[in-house]
């Protein structure tokens, strides 16, 4: 459709370099932006065809995958570049659906349109680059480190196709739209969690990986729908404007579609309670998971910022209402993620803590920016911790955080990667969170921040000190770390999480993301928040290196008693509402239905028996008059003779 | 000789004027051209051509001598030809509408039993076309599907090609007593060919099929009956019969009727018992054509005789309406969360599109009633991909229970993939074509039935359980090794099942035809050719204007996301 157009204008631009060129080297990144823009979602599209047409080596598609991902970073850099100095976003549409579905009544409704639209400012491209970041980590990772999965062409495709729902979600400036890419970004996860076929286990991860995160999609569904019920836009331009000043829509309406948009980003964040679509997943592919965790918070936050003014306009209910569900949620992941000694399950709680706090920074309007740099600086931060913990499983062969150890000693570059990857994700929060001193919300805040230290740093201590002990049929002395690519990729994500980290700090990069004024926390205040994540990592050190077994046995008989609750939950749920409500629906399918079934049967069969029949006159004369009676009372003058 | 020809120059002395007679074009609402072809070809008898051909070729398939037991390519030949023919036809007609363009394409009428008021009127509208051009891929799948086919192959698709015919009849007939009567005559066809063909307990489902179907027909039949009494009319046709206003008591009862000749058929909880057997045990060709063509004519007639032309009565019954859809759907994934049988399994999540369906039309707003229209044709696509697939999968692996048929994904990658494409289709995933119109039908029944909208939302959850059930066991699952060794989809297979899913991506990633700087180009779009008579048909249930914004509130947008409140 638009590829031709496309085509025309990366002639004339390459030409117009060229002639400039000429006269000596004068580049307008400008002049890139009528193709680099559709590039950034044109590129995985080449990209997954190209793959799904015509590779079949494991090589040859991690290759085209990597580039078409390295395709979409320059062609985000360079809008970057282009539009560096312009807060203003960059807009351009091409229609999908125009029609005109009537000609009379509101005209809010009298047509309908979906656009393909792009709209890239600053926030949108700091996004693109974190996801293209974590995406491209995640691919360097998978091409070494995992080179005996299965299905490698499948993996690859897989992931460029999260690639293309990601990039579609960040840039979209159609609700619709963005309900199409973040649905498709929804499917390739869930093939890529459900990666590894003819296991029970990857059965029941993909059964996971696709019902729970549903939820999530179908609440978008529903909120987009109730904003377009009222206001008959799906652009959020337009859609923002119209929140105040159209008559005749309440709060309720407004509340309800703020609170199922919310339900959409807190389901898709992966934040407590809705964690078990990442953390019952951990047994997939590393890269699968590594890449779903860091990829969907961003995905998150960008909705949730979208959905922001909704929030705003919808009164105190619905930002009071998400408050409280984020606060709890800081709290609760990482307080979850101490419970347990499965590596990748702690890493993802602790964090999945780390994502609350930074969403519940960004509902604060003195924080929003700030926060969400946090939580491109956790996403990235989660990403490297998960690649490096997979690493050092792999080396030592265990999950369990009890039997591993000596990482710092034995792996430095991968116990570094964890190291700086704990530490952007302990701090991921404390920007936006050194803001709120005086609202309720310091409670949560500050609880979250020092769990979610905690949380995380146990894992790091856990894992990069203490003794690696000899177990069976492993000899600690063998272990070291990988190859350099793979811890390179985790070092990479993990520096990139700290860069972001930092940067939270910088009013300069907040104004660079959205011009204005910025709030900035005191100096003062913010060293005393510091100390919560601070002391935090303390705790956790202490006890992990000076009680190691101690601690972490606890851990692991607090997560047993843990599961056992949850095979109970899980058992009540089916006794008193999984296996009723299928046995109802048994009887009705199986006896209710076909017993009505059978029943007007034997009625019509009997009324032929009965015709065949002289009848006693005066009840069939009788039953007829009933009949009759009823019939005319229906068809009466004011039916028939209208 | 001199007969012979006198005959044909009779023939053609009748066939002159229609030869000559270009394509009445309707009323245009406004003359905007944007379809580069439309309009050019005139052919005044090609409804007549698709209705027909399919039936003169069963009567050649019918009286052609029988070959060797076994050997039934030739009818298989000659009924993926006819189709071949009848989508070749429905293409010429489809790419002869236009962006705006309302009213009737490609009109015939003849007086039939004037005595009567019977005229034989055909035309096709933007509804009636993405319902001919369903009908035309279906067929083909069909018969593709019945590759296997040995026993009485004759029989077989000459009943193939006469149901056909006859879906296309209800949907091309413009005169109520004819629709009828193609209504019923789709009826025979598919009850014989599920008493001959539908499995080892086929007479049972045969009589069942019949029962619902003759009920349907029956409550059909009284509609239009009264309809045409309550008008005084000596006319069937429909835009006669149309302009009635009855009584609202007896404009109810028709509703009422109406709506039980949809729901038996299309189908709707409690009446849905037929498709979950025929769907379940029939073999491929039949589910095909069955879950994809013939069950949407029920709620072709919904949209047609019910929204489109009882507008009090339709809104009237838009509650319950909307009350039996999300009903249905729920039910439907609750029963299919329930089995342990991959057919009834992927019958029962065929019956969610016809649910989605039937939440569009009780919508009553335009664009609800756009998307349903829509979904006539994707969920037709959906549901034939979904049954079929689960039917050649379980009939390849040899085994129809999840524990058995498990762990498919590696030894059959091909049927795998389809039946992955087929649950995601019926969700309504991007960009396959059920995403557009069931997106259009959800952001149409908000306004009006947000309770039902919200209730059948719910029910697509469950539904993402029950095919994430299916997909847990069938596809990503462990292999039993007790299980038989399965065989991957043959050649016909995975055309029968690519073309249904070549339907689905073609309409899901380009609803508005491909464009060459703006202009459409080949296909203008079925989105925009079902809109051309929905926007007429929908405008009854546009409604009034809001108050408009006061001058003093004007509040500019945010530049940046700032909400004012805060927790």
């Amino acid at each position: 459709m638009s590829l031709l157009a496309t085509g025309i204008a990366l002639a004339a631009s390459a030409a117009s370099t060229a002639s400039a060129a000429a006269q000596g080297f004068k580049f307008d990144p400008a002049s890139t932006l009528p193709w680099a823009v559709p590039a950034i979602v044109g590129a995985p599209v080449l990209g997954y065809v190209l793959i799904l047409g015509s590779v079949r080596t494991r090589r040859a598609a991690a290759n085209v995958a990597f580039l078409t991902l390295l395709v979409q970073l320059v062609a985000t850099l360079l809008v970057a570049w282009a539009r560096f100095r312009q807060p203003s976003p960059y807009q351009a549409s091409y229609q999908w659906i125009n029609i005109p579905v009537a000609f009379t009544g509101d005209q809010r409704f009298q047509g309908f349109g979906i656009d393909l639209s792009f709209q890239l400012d600053h926030v949108a491209l700091a996004a693109l680059v974190a996801v293209l970041v974590t995406l491209l980590c995640c691919a360097a990772w998978h091409r070494v480190a995992a080179r005996g999965e299965q299905g490698p062409v499948r993996f690859q495709v897989n992931a460029v196709l999260l690639a293309l729902g990601a990039a579609g979600v960040l840039v979209s400036g159609d609700a619709a739209e963005l309900l199409a890419f973040w649905l498709l970004a929804g499917l390739a996860t869930y093939l890529l969690l459900g990666h590894r076929w003819g296991t029970e286990g990857a059965g029941q991860r993909s059964r996971i990986a696709l019902a729970v995160p549903f939820v999530g999609d179908v609440a978008l569904l529903c909120g987009v729908g109730l904003l377009y019920s009222r206001f008959g836009s799906l652009t959020w331009n337009n859609l923002y404007p119209a929140l105040t000043t159209t008559l005749g829509v309440g709060q309720k309406s407004l509340t309800a579609a703020a609170l199922l948009l919310f339900a959409a980003v807190a389901v898709r964040a992966c934040i407590w309670p809705f964690t078990a679509w990442l953390s019952g997943t951990v047994d997939a592919p590393a890269a699968s998971v590594a890449m779903a965790a860091g990829v969907w918070p961003v995905l998150a936050g960008s909705l949730l910022l979208r959905t922001l003014p909704i929030v705003g306009a919808a009164g105190i209910q619905a930002p009071r209402g998400a408050a409280y569900v984020l606060g709890l949620a800081a709290v609760a992941g990482p307080a979850l993620a101490l419970v347990g000694v499965e590596l990748r399950r702690s890493v993802l709680l602790a964090t999945s803590g780390a994502v609350a706090l930074t969403l519940l920074g960004m509902i604060y309007p003195a924080s929003t920016l700030v926060a969400f740099t946090g939580l491109l600086a956790v996403a990235l931060a989660r990403t490297g911790a998960l690649l490096a913990a997979t690493t050092a499983a792999a080396a030592m062969r265990t999950v369990d955080i009890r039997a591993m150890g000596g990482a710092w000693s034995r792996m430095p570059r991968t116990a570094a990667a964890l190291l700086l990857a704990s530490v952007a994700v302990a701090l991921g929060g404390l920007s936006g969170a050194a803001l709120r001193p005086r609202s309720l919300a310091w409670i949560a805040l500050g609880a979250g921040l020092a769990l979610v230290s905690l949380a995380i740093f146990r894992v790091y201590f856990a894992v990069a000190h203490g003794e690696l002990r000899r177990r069976r049929a492993f000899e600690p002395t063998r272990v070291r770390d990988a190859a350099n690519v793979v811890t390179g990729a985790a070092v990479a994500a993990s520096v990139m999480g700290l860069l972001g980290a930092a940067l939270s700090f910088f009013t300069g990069w907040v104004g660079f993301l959205a011009a204005g004024r910025h709030d900035v926390a005191a100096v003062g205040t913010l060293v005393l928040w510091t100390l919560l994540p601070l002391a935090g990592a303390a705790i956790a050190g202490a006890v992990v290196l000076r009680q190691r077994d101690a601690g972490l046995e606890l851990g692991a008989r607090l997560g047993e008693r843990l599961g056992a609750i949850w095979d109970l939950a899980g058992s009540a749920f089916d006794g008193l509402l999984s296996r009723p409500g299928q046995r109802a629906v048994d009887v009705v399918e199986d006896v209710g239905l076909p017993a009505v079934e059978q029943g007007v049967g034997r009625a019509l069969a009997g009324s032929g028996w009965l015709a065949g029949r002289r009848l006693p006159w005066v009840p069939a004369v009788l039953g007829a008059a009933i009949v009759l009676a009823v019939a005319f009372g229906l068809l009466s003058s004011q039916g028939l003779g209208r | 000789m001199s007969l012979v020809a006198s005959g044909v120059g009779l023939a053609l002395a009748h066939l002159a004027p229609w030869l000559t007679a270009a394509p009445q074009a309707s009323p245009v609402a406004s003359p905007t051209p944007s379809t580069f072809g439309a309009n050019v070809i005139g052919f005044s008898f090609l409804l007549s051509l698709i209705v027909w051909a399919p039936v003169l070729m069963a009567v050649v398939t019918a009286i052609l001598p029988q070959p060797r037991t076994g050997q039934t390519r030739a009818y298989l030949g000659i009924a993926f030809w006819t189709n071949a023919g009848v989508v070749a036809l429905t293409i010429i007609g489809y790419t002869q509408f236009q962006n705006y363009t309302s009213g009737l394409l490609f009109e015939e009428r003849l007086p039939w039993l004037p005595s009567l008021g019977v005229t034989y009127h055909l035309g096709v509208d933007g509804i009636g076309i993405a319902l001919l051009l369903l009908n035309g891929l279906v067929g083909i799948a069909a018969v593709l599907a019945s590759w296997d086919v040995r026993e009485r192959g004759r029989t077989y698709f000459a009943l193939l090609l006469v149901t056909q015919a006859a879906f296309s009849g209800v949907v091309v007939a413009r005169d109520l007593f004819v629709l009828l009567l193609f209504w019923a005559a789709a009826t025979v066809p598919v009850v014989l060919l599920v008493a001959g063909w539908g499995g080892a307990r086929r007479r049972a489902l045969a009589t069942r099929l019949l029962a619902y179907w003759g009920v349907g027909t029956a409550a059909l039949l009284a509609a239009v009956l009264l309809l045409y009494t309550a008008a005084g009319s000596t006319d069937f046709d429909l835009d006669t019969l149309g302009k009635v206003v009855p009584s609202s008591r007896l404009g109810t009862i028709i509703g009422v009727l109406i709506a039980l000749a949809a729901i038996t058929r299309l189908p709707l909880v409690p009446f849905h018992t037929w498709a979950r057997d025929v769907l379940a045990e029939a073999p491929a060709g039949i589910v095909v054509l069955v879950a994809g063509a013939t069950s949407r004519l029920g709620g072709y007639v919904l949209v047609r005789l019910l929204a489109g032309i009882e507008h009090d009565i339709s809104r009237t019954l838009a509650p319950y309406l909307g009350a039996l859809a999300a009903v249905t759907v729920i039910y439907a994934v609750l029963a299919a969360l329930s089995t342990t049988d991959v057919r009834r399994l992927a019958a029962y999540l065929a019956l969610v599109p016809g649910g989605l369906t039937v939440l569009g039309v009780a919508g009553l707003t335009p664009l609800s009633l756009d998307g349903a229209v829509l979904l006539l044709f994707a969920g037709g696509l959906a549901s034939a991909l979904i049954a079929g697939s689960a039917a050649t999968l379980s009939e390849r692996a040899q085994a129809r229970s999840l524990g058995l048929a498990a762990g498919l994904a590696g030894r059959m990658p091909k049927l795998s993939w389809l039946l992955l494409v087929g649950c995601f289709a019926v969700l309504g995933l991007p960009f396959l074509a059920t995403f557009s119109s069931g997106l259009m039908v959800f952001l149409g029944t908000f306004r009006t039935q947000p309770a039902a909208a919200f209730a059948v939302a719910a029910g697509l959850v469950l539904a993402a359980a029950a095919t994430a059930r299916l997909m847990h066991r069938v596809v990503f699952g462990a292999p039993n090794p007790d299980a038989p060794a399965p065989v991957d989809g043959s050649l016909a297979d995975s055309w029968y099942l690519g073309i249904l899913v070549g339907g689905l991506l073609w309409v899901g990633l380009l609803p508005s035809g491909p464009k060459l700087f703006g202009i459409t180009i080949l296909d203008p779009g079925l989105v925009n050719v079902v809109n051309t008579t929905t926007a007429d048909l929908a405008s009854a249930y546009a409604t009034s204007p809001s108050p408009s914004p006061s001058p003093s509130s004007t509040a500019s947008p945010p530049a940046s996301p700032t909400p004012s409140p805060t927790p």
